[in-house]
């Protein structure tokens, strides 16, 4: 047999040599200086996904989300011009916050002292207002945050000085940008506070050796092939600091009945018109693989926008401390025409969930691995160029080396 | 009789299994031995071919009382299809646990 002139083993490390192939240091999982030091020269410096635009759609829409991260409470608010903005949940009098939870109002009343604010932030009303001095309530306004949405997509950075968003997306969103997402609906949404390290979750998600084992009930039957008994990915692209990963189908996949049945009245989780070719849908499948299940898409640092040809979700990791990150997950699809696709899509919202929580089942007990300090590296495959990737760019930012 | 004429044979499973919220219905999962599962799991498998078309008659936002309670029969079918078809157990037997783990509507 002649030698392959490819190494279809590993071929990834020639794909991105600059990676390396050595072990991987524990310290930055489990050093809480070095935390810190991802607080301030990651999470205070690029930006960070608040959600979509579907989540406040009229004016007045607000959301507040507190940032641990960021030690800030951030409002999004629709203003009565239409436009979405981010505003630090800080009154400009003595700093109480102004307001918590989502809703719709026509401005946000501090209940301290009653400063006022409208949707576009403008300081509208100070009680006694003459016992001031020289108050200029056109100078009182909320305290702007950068805010900027991409293909429905809203962020946020805390840095003035951070690139535009679509610059930061760069290649990663010209790949997803062309999705339907806003077609989409949100099925429901999955949270958890969970004591492990933002990295180590986020290392369970982006790579497909696990599920031959923790999948071994579910996803594996969708993507283990006798000769492809650990479903390598089909490709990996990455973007600067993000990455993306395909992910291949089995073609022999047999459903259960209720996926068969789910199937029957609309696509399935894993039954899907872009299982049976390339690129049925924009912003999927970015190689054209034939036999493909979905993508992997991350988002640096802290969010996932997987897709399929009939759902997408995100994952947001939002880093608590150095061992604990607040989960939170939501899982999209077309809206249902009838009951039919309303209880086939049920089956996927489902099945998808509990994959979750087998998912969810390794990260505390690797996080407690790691924080007994019994190994001072990880060992990682050409499979695992993610994860490989992930910890280089937190690496080179933490320490100042990162170039973009 | 609270369910849409020609399904008079599911009105047993009613009074317990037809419930509107996925986390509520969830929790019915958990709380149920494997056999009961089962035993609506396949009450429920023949029946969801007549299920679905007699559903599909209607507007979806404004189904009558009595397709509601269907509907979230059937709904409840899902919830249950991952417990008998592939866990073999109510609950997913390595998940992580489920009361951290919080369900929450659209």
């Amino acid at each position: 047999m002649n030698k392959p002139d490819f190494d279809t083993l590993h071929p990834y490390v020639r794909q991105y040599s600059d990676l390396g192939t050595g072990p991987v240091p524990v310290m930055p999982v489990v050093s809480p200086e070095y935390f810190e030091r991802e607080r301030e020269t990651i999470f205070k410096k690029m930006w960070l996904n608040l959600g979509r635009v579907e989540d406040i759609p009229n004016p007045g829409d607000y959301v507040v989300r507190d940032i641990a991260i960021l030690k800030a409470s951030i409002i999004l608010v629709r203003g009565d011009d239409d436009q979405v903005r981010a505003f630090h949940n800080v009154c400009r009098h003595r700093g109480n916050q102004l307001v918590q939870g989502s809703g719709n109002a026509k401005g946000f009343s501090c209940g301290f002292h009653g400063w006022t604010y409208d949707t576009q932030g403008q300081c509208v009303f100070v009680p006694d207002e003459e016992v001031f001095f020289n108050l200029d309530r056109s100078q009182t306004g909320l305290s702007p945050v950068r805010c900027e949405t991409f293909a429905g997509f809203v962020f946020v950075t805390v840095n003035p000085s951070a690139v535009p968003l679509v610059e930061y997306l760069g290649g990663f969103g010209q790949q997803i940008g062309d999705f339907p997402f806003q077609t989409m609906q949100r099925m429901h949404t999955l949270k958890a506070d969970v004591n492990c390290n933002w990295k180590v979750f986020i290392d369970a998600f982006q790579e497909s050796y696990h599920g031959r084992f923790v999948h071994r009930l579910t996803a594996a039957a969708a993507g283990c092939v006798d000769d492809d008994p650990y479903a390598h990915l089909t490709s990996v692209r990455l973007y600067g600091p993000h990455r993306s990963a395909s992910v291949p189908f089995n073609p022999e996949y047999q459903p259960t009945p209720a996926e068969a049945l789910s199937f029957k009245y609309a696509q399935s989780l894993w039954l899907h018109e872009g299982n049976a070719g390339a690129q049925r849908v924009p912003g999927t499948n970015p190689a054209g693989h034939p036999n493909w299940l979905f993508d992997i898409n991350v988002c640096f640092p802290n969010f996932f926008v997987d897709v399929s040809s009939s759902w997408f979700f995100t994952y947001h990791f939002w880093p608590v401390a150095v061992d604990r990150t607040h989960w939170e997950y939501n899982f999209y699809m077309l809206p249902p025409q009838n009951a039919g696709e309303r209880i086939s899509r049920e089956y996927s919202k489902l099945y998808l969930r509990d994959l979750l929580r087998e998912d969810l089942s390794t990260v505390e007990t690797t996080q407690a691995g790691l924080s007994s300090g019994a190994i001072e590296h990880m060992i990682l495959s050409d499979q695992e160029v993610a994860v490989r990737h992930q910890y280089k760019v937190v690496d080179d930012m933490v320490n100042g080396r990162w170039v973009g | 009789m609270t369910l849409p004429g020609g399904f008079d044979d599911l009105e047993c499973w009613v009074a317990e299994w037809a419930i509107g919220e996925e986390a509520a219905r969830n929790r019915k999962r958990l709380a149920s031995s494997l056999d009961q599962l089962q035993a609506y799991y396949n009450a429920l498998l023949p029946r969801m071919d007549a299920i679905i078309p007699h559903l599909n008659q209607y507007s979806l936002d404004a189904l009558a009382p009595a397709e509601q309670t269907l509907l979230e029969m059937a709904l409840m079918f899902m919830e249950v299809a991952p417990a008998v078809e592939i866990y073999k157990h109510p609950d997913v037997p390595w998940g992580f646990v489920a009361e951290r783990f919080h369900i929450l509507p659209a």
